[in-house]
């Protein structure tokens, strides 16, 4: 009994097992596929707004602009920062004009007054954020400290409880995905029970015995893996050449923590993944649903 | 290991669930020997053919193969032993999703033998035993004689050392019969050991060779051109 001859057999005989096994672990490993994206993509935008967290420093209009120099310097030299920007009170007019060029009116009541000196303060590690926001908060000289802690750790929450729930549905996917080849691959191996038994008496190996039907699970298993494959190579490549989500710019993916590769990489990687994962669950299932079997 | 008997029992006990089934059988079988296992329905002889090739595992006592002590064994390598054996079963057991070549070519098939080969020789197998017209015939197609013939050519395929045949006149016509034991006794002339199982006391008498007579699980007489009477 070849592996091939057996498959083509079982396939044309079981046509509707065959379609609905293969688009049930279609299904999964797309599924899988979106919640493997959305995961990288979600800590990509983490390490983005990461990067965005800054602490800005408002000062009060009676504060010197040199005294501010004099703290920019102080700070530049604090080896927790990353960098320090100084925003006049002219520059922050200028800025402000150029965001609202579009209403001259607003632009017509704009002076210097109105918009405060501030210093952006950036450091090499966000938790270090805090320490600067409380030096600064309680001055008298401060008008006010902008800190955008909470929408970063709003978003480090969600994201881990995201991933979370993603990882939980998708070892759900898994053992769905598993029963299913076991199921398909064990009415198979009901059929053909007694020849599997004639054969155990006659001389077969188990290896010889269980391989067409470990072909048969990979093969389930993998054309299902496949095409999901396949689906999500053209989702992403779509997503990268239509510039869609400005990823084409920053042409980099986040995959764990700050571990970032090139985009069309993490689309090889993808695929490769999922594909590797068609492969064993098609092999596990099947090995598990013939094992008993193998006991003559 | 080369052993001067084939197979053997030592000592063998078999029960189910408290039910002594088998008691303190001891036998030998020699290379080339032709041996009938006698006895009326339910006296055990088919258990004797299951504890050969590891179906049933002995409750006490070792059962060899070829100096083998099959207990040493695991199921996943008996494979090795089973191919020393050609069983020729009590129900056929042939496969009816498989025509008649193929069911002979599974015996070559599972020892890894090239398809080139398995071409050559079950033609000359299923010409053997009579059935070479029947080649692409599917065994519902098949007489009672034809089929069981069908089993003694997949039995015979893969050249074995043992052939152990379970009752194989017993659902046959006497003509069909005497067929059977002729090709039987031609392939123990070939030097192939043979252990038949039989309650058929013509063929047993007719034929004169070593016989095993077991009543209610034990091995009563032990005898060379014996009768079924003896």
């Amino acid at each position: 009994m070849t592996s091939l001859k057996s498959l083509i057999e079982f396939l044309k005989k079981e046509k509707v097992i065959s379609l609905s096994s293969i688009l049930a672990i279609f299904i999964s490993f797309t599924l899988l596929s979106f919640i493997f994206t959305f995961l990288v993509f979600s800590n990509t935008s983490l390490n983005f707004l990461q990067k965005q967290v800054q602490v800005r420093v408002f000062f009060k209009d009676s504060f010197d602009q040199d005294q501010i120099k004099q703290i920019k310097s102080e700070l530049e030299n604090d080896s927790k920062v990353l960098e320090v920007t100084y925003t006049s009170k002219e520059d922050a007019l200028r800025i402000f004009k150029d965001l609202s060029k579009n209403d001259p009116v607003l632009q017509e009541s704009l002076t210097t007054n109105i918009l405060p000196a501030s210093l952006e303060i950036k450091t090499k590690d966000v938790k270090d954020l805090d320490f600067f926001y409380e030096e600064f908060y309680s001055k008298d000289y401060v008008e006010s400290v902008k800190y955008l802690k909470d929408i970063k750790d709003k978003f480090q929450y969600y994201s881990t409880v995201v991933t979370i729930i993603c990882l939980i549905i998708t070892l759900l996917f898994f053992i769905v995905s598993f029963g299913i080849i076991l199921s398909t691959i064990r009415i198979n191996i009901f059929q053909k029970k007694d020849e599997i038994e004639i054969m155990k008496l006659v001389g077969a190996s188990d290896d010889f015995v269980q391989t067409p039907f470990i072909h048969q699970g990979i093969v389930y298993s993998m054309v299902g893996s496949f095409f999901a494959g396949l689906l999500f190579t053209i989702i992403l490549l779509t997503i990268y050449f239509t510039n869609f989500l400005g990823l084409k710019d920053t042409n980099y993916l986040y995959l764990v923590g700050n571990f970032k590769i090139p985009y069309l990489l993490f689309v090889v990687l993808l695929v490769a993944v999922i594909n590797l994962l068609g492969y064993l669950l098609g092999k596990l299932g099947s090995k598990t649903a013939i094992k008993n079997y193998l006991k003559v | 290991m080369v052993s001067n008997n084939l197979i053997k029992f030592e000592n063998v006990f078999k029960s189910y669930q408290g039910d002594q089934v088998l008691e303190n059988i001891d036998f030998e079988v020699d290379r080339g020997e032709f041996v009938f296992l006698i006895g009326s329905s339910g006296a055990g002889k088919s258990t004797i053919i299951k504890l050969l090739n590891k179906q049933e595992t002995p409750s006490a006592g070792k059962v060899y193969i070829d100096g083998v002590d099959l207990s040493t064994i695991p199921f996943e390598e008996m494979h090795k032993i089973r191919r020393k054996i050609g069983i020729i079963f009590q129900d056929f057991r042939v496969i009816k999703s498989r025509n008649v070549f193929e069911n002979v070519s599974i015996s070559l098939e599972v020892v890894g033998a090239k398809e080139s080969l398995i071409h050559d020789v079950v033609p000359n197998i299923l010409s053997m035993v009579g059935l070479q017209h029947k080649i692409y015939k599917n065994p519902t197609e098949l007489s009672g004689g034809e089929i069981q013939r069908l089993a003694i050519a997949r039995a015979l395929a893969h050249e074995p050392e043992i052939i152990v045949a379970d009752e194989p006149t017993g659902m046959i016509d006497p003509k069909a019969s005497g067929e059977i034991m002729n090709l039987l006794q031609e392939i123990n002339k070939m030097g192939t050991t043979v252990l038949m199982a039989t309650h058929d006391y013509n063929i047993v008498n007719h034929m004169k060779k070593r016989v095993l007579k077991i009543s209610d699980g034990r091995l009563v007489s032990d005898k060379k051109g014996g009768t079924y009477h003896d």
